[in-house]
């Protein structure tokens, strides 16, 4: 079933794109909101950031950053005040009339009164994608890579908070999306879950190949998942640093006891401090 | 599988189970009905300021026919008001989602509407709309449809941001996010606000038959009182109650039907 | 100078003595204790109840010794259940209402019935040509249940016209009239038009009392109770009433700016109108000679008859135990 999995990414036009070209190309961008009592904020100043395609690219940072504002903007949800967001050449409006793009919440948000089959189902029934048929085999093959197809039939109310998560995964990702984009997905789960989450979060990425951008508070979290960690620092939100991952993958769990993911953690640490002390 | 006697067994559990979990409520009714029957007979109170429950229960059964015919007359215009009023809500509501202009043009005149005293306005709708069923179903329908437009509108609109993001990332049209999501997201508001509504819309119809109607319980109820008939009067009072509560639980086994996912009810 | 409102009347007779006592000592003057009434209209305060409010404002109550506190009624509110149950101690009503309630247990007792004529009947648009009972055939009629609407029926039976004839609708107010919905409705002869003819157009009306329904309106009653224990007070509110109704309507400008003083809602000329029409059911012939607000048994037993015919009477009626005539005053 996994196998069926990967096919169906295979299928999608993303493999005819050249190896090594930018999924996710940000230049200037900067997002001001009018406030309600007057006044503007500026949410975002002077982004420029490049992930290429297949990359895990987490974006850290204390609160009010940004970091959600970033994932509205290459989603196309909300739209820069100036400067560019390109997804694969093209902007995120146009690219998501012809492809797709998953996006998990920090809250798992699934439809109560739908099962966790038709949570699944969800995005392909509304954008009228596929067959019936295939939409099925889809939904049915993405709840086997997140281990739920036996809670295929359970409402969202009757699973755990990890399943919930899990489902909003399988959702994100059953209409092969080129791009997914993940908003602190594992922030209102404990910590075991959320080891656990993060490793089959790493098992589906590698088996699906998915370009990803991933939002979190948690520094162990971005190194342990990513390719490279960008910083970023508040008022206004922008990138000071990165840190490009040294780490061999796939990545065991007991990796965050080794001295060298110790080690570039603090480095992480240091540079969320200190943001003088950019570093790339 | 389901052979008739099987489902009578379930019917017998289901019965057995709902007396175990209702019968403080039934021992207290009973015993508020002994209390009333013999504090009327210790207290001699005469009968024309109040009747003992086994006169009224006795009445009831005597003109059985007599309040049947008039009940079902009376709930008949209850009940297609109450469609009726649902019906108008669940546009109105619909409108509302689809043109903010139309929300702020006509929502004030819900809420004035709302404001008008149903006794004052039943009059009105017999000189406007003639006899017969049709003012009776115009009041009970005044009389329901605003709860379930505030509670519908508000359910339509109880979607979380992050819904509504999902919703633009699939590009679902208004259509496709109303029926699918808001509709749903809606229901259980709605049936709160129906739960509320079936009994107004009964009262609704009884007001209207106090100004014009030749039949109904509430006519009935009124001759009751112009014949200073007390034993009449807790009659039709009782049916009528007996009435509402039955239609108060036809609502809730429709939304027990139509809420069938978990945590989906409210209060 | 008496003043009515600093004594007041207690159940307690030690209390009463005492205050009195305390009273006649402090102002050295001799003070009675009033009877302390309560009488209950069976409508609200407005020209219908000009007698009631005269005797009040003109002080023949306190003049008779008696402290009364006069309480509108509404539609929700009989004052046959009030006095039934001995919490007030007279009411007016209809004869054909307090016979009802007799019907149904209450210990009432009618002790005079000032409105000789019952002013129930039916009245319609002088446009719709309609003149006689049997000028309704086939004509759409609007009635409200109770009222007088027994005495509408009597009224069309005794001239030979069926209700099946008649289409006849559930339905309140003038509205239906003038609007043309119905060609005559049922109502109070002294008031129902008056509203229409404010409103610019002319009625008729038919009264059921000018085809020999007999029926009172007006009739003040007090329960079996006071009847045995304070008969001297039943004649004294009766007697002072009578005074009341003389003097209201031989000066009735003045009757007027009392009632509209009293309650400055009321519409003054509807008011005038309905007050001259009442005249009408008051001053009878038989008034003149057998005195205000007399009556006898056989007015009773005739609105009895009527009832169980056409009102759904099926209680028992004691006539004599519900009457006591020797309250009203000689003329």
């Amino acid at each position: 079933m996994m196998g069926a999995a990967h096919q169906f990414v295979a299928a999608t036009g993303v493999k005819l794109l050249p190896e090594r070209e930018l999924a996710i190309d940000i230049r200037g961008l900067s997002k001001t909101f009018s406030l309600p009592a007057g006044g503007n904020w500026t949410a975002l100043q002077g982004i420029d950031l490049q992930v290429e395609r297949g990359k895990f690219l987490s974006l850290v940072g204390p609160s009010g950053c940004g970091k959600s504002t970033m994932l509205r903007l290459i989603s196309g949800l909300l739209s820069p005040t100036s400067g560019t967001v390109n997804v694969f050449g093209q902007s995120p409006e146009q690219f998501r009339s012809k492809n797709r793009m998953g996006f998990v919440f920090q809250d798992a948000t699934l439809l109560p009164w739908r099962t966790v089959l038709g949570n699944v189902l969800f995005p392909m029934e509304i954008l009228g994608v596929y067959t019936r048929k295939e939409r099925l085999e889809r939904a049915e093959a993405y709840l086997e890579l997140v281990r739920l197809h036996e809670f295929r039939k359970s409402y969202p109310a009757q699973l755990s908070g990890g399943m919930r998560q899990r489902v909003s995964i399988a959702r994100a990702l059953a209409d092969s999306p080129a791009i997914l984009l993940m908003d602190e997905p594992f922030g209102a789960l404990d910590e075991i879950t959320r080891q656990d989450m993060q490793e089959e979060l790493l098992r589906i990425w590698a088996e699906t190949g998915i370009t990803t951008i991933f939002v979190t508070h948690s520094l162990s979290e971005a190194l342990f998942l990513s390719d490279e960690v960008a910083v970023m620092q508040a008022r206004p939100g922008r990138i000071t640093g990165s840190v490009v991952a040294d780490l061999p993958r796939p990545r065991e769990p007991s990796l965050r006891l080794k001295p060298n993911f110790v080690e570039q953690l603090m480095r992480l640490e240091a540079m969320l401090r200190d943001p003088d002390q950019q570093k790339s | 599988m389901n052979t008739p006697s099987h489902l009578h067994n379930r019917f017998l559990t289901r019965a057995a189970l709902s007396l175990q979990e209702n019968w403080p409520s039934i021992a207290l009714f009973a015993l508020g009905l002994l209390i009333w029957q013999y504090a009327v007979a210790f207290l001699q109170i005469p009968q024309y300021l109040l009747p003992t429950p086994s006169e009224i229960f006795l009445r009831i059964w005597k003109e059985r026919w007599l309040l049947w015919s008039n009940l079902s007359i009376t709930m008949i215009a209850a009940i297609a008001g109450f469609f009726l009023g649902f019906l108008i809500a669940v546009g109105l509501g619909t409108l509302f989602v689809f043109s903010r202009t139309a929300a702020r043009a006509l929502m004030p005149w819900t809420i004035i509407i709302r404001t008008i005293p149903i006794l004052a306005i039943a009059p009105l709708m017999t000189i406007w709309l003639g006899f017969g069923i049709a003012p009776k179903i115009a009041v009970a329908a005044l009389a329901c449809f605003f709860p379930i437009l505030i509670n519908f509108y508000r359910g339509l609109g109880s979607i979380s941001r992050e819904i509504g993001e999902l919703l633009s990332l699939v590009n679902a049209s208004r259509v496709q996010g109303l029926i699918h999501v808001r509709i749903f997201a809606a229901m259980p508001f709605t049936f709160a606000a129906l739960k509320i509504s079936s009994g107004l819309a009964v009262v609704g119809a009884i007001v209207a038959e106090f100004t014009g109607a030749n039949l109904g319980i509430g006519t009935l109820i009124v001759t009751a009182g112009y014949q200073q008939d007390a034993v009449m009067l807790f009659a039709g009072i009782i049916v009528s109650c007996i009435a509402s509560v039955l239609f108060y639980y036809v609502v809730v086994a429709a939304e027990k039907l139509c809420l069938y996912w978990p945590e989906a009810r409210m209060g | 100078m008496r003043n009515i409102a600093t004594v007041k009347y207690t159940k307690k007779i030690g209390s009463t003595v005492a205050s009195a006592l305390a009273l006649a000592l402090a102002f050295a003057t001799p003070a009675l204790a009033n009877d302390k009434v309560v009488m209950r209209l069976p409508w609200i305060a407005n020209v219908q109840a000009a007698a009631y409010i005269i005797a009040f404002e003109k002080g023949f109550y306190r003049d008779a010794g008696l402290d009364v506190e006069i309480r509108p009624g509404s539609v929700q509110v009989n004052p046959n259940q009030l006095v039934a149950s001995g919490d007030e101690h007279f009411g007016a009503n209809d004869s054909p209402n307090i016979i009802t309630g007799v019907s149904r247990g209450m210990p009432l007792v009618a002790v005079a019935a000032c409105w000789q004529k019952h002013p129930g009947g039916l009245y319609m648009l002088e446009s719709s040509g309609i003149k006689a009972p049997k000028d309704l055939i086939g004509k759409r009629l609007a009635y409200d249940e109770g009222g007088p609407w027994t005495l509408i029926k009597a009224m069309l039976s005794k001239s030979g016209v069926k209700l099946d004839q008649i289409n006849t609708v559930n339905a309140s107010g003038n509205e239906v009239l003038m609007k043309g919905t119905v060609d005559a409705r049922s109502g109070f002869v002294i008031n129902g038009p008056v509203a229409i003819e404010l409103a610019g157009m002319k009625t008729t009306a038919m009264p059921a009392s000018d085809y020999g329904i007999s029926a009172a309106a007006e009739v003040i009653f007090t329960n079996k109770k006071m009847i045995a224990e304070k008969p001297d007070v039943v004649r004294r509110f009766v007697e002072a009433t009578v005074k009341g109704y003389k003097y209201a309507y031989s000066n009735r400008e003045e009757t007027l700016k009392i009632v509209l003083a009293n309650n400055p809602q009321l519409a003054a000329e509807q008011q005038r109108r309905q007050l001259d029409l009442q005249a009408g059911l008051i001053f009878t012939e038989r008034a003149a000679k057998q005195g205000l607000c007399s009556f006898d048994r056989q007015d009773v037993a005739s609105t009895v008859d009527v009832l169980r015919e056409f009102g759904g009477l099926t209680g028992q009626v004691d006539v004599d135990a519900m009457i006591n005539t020797s309250f009203v005053p000689a003329p």
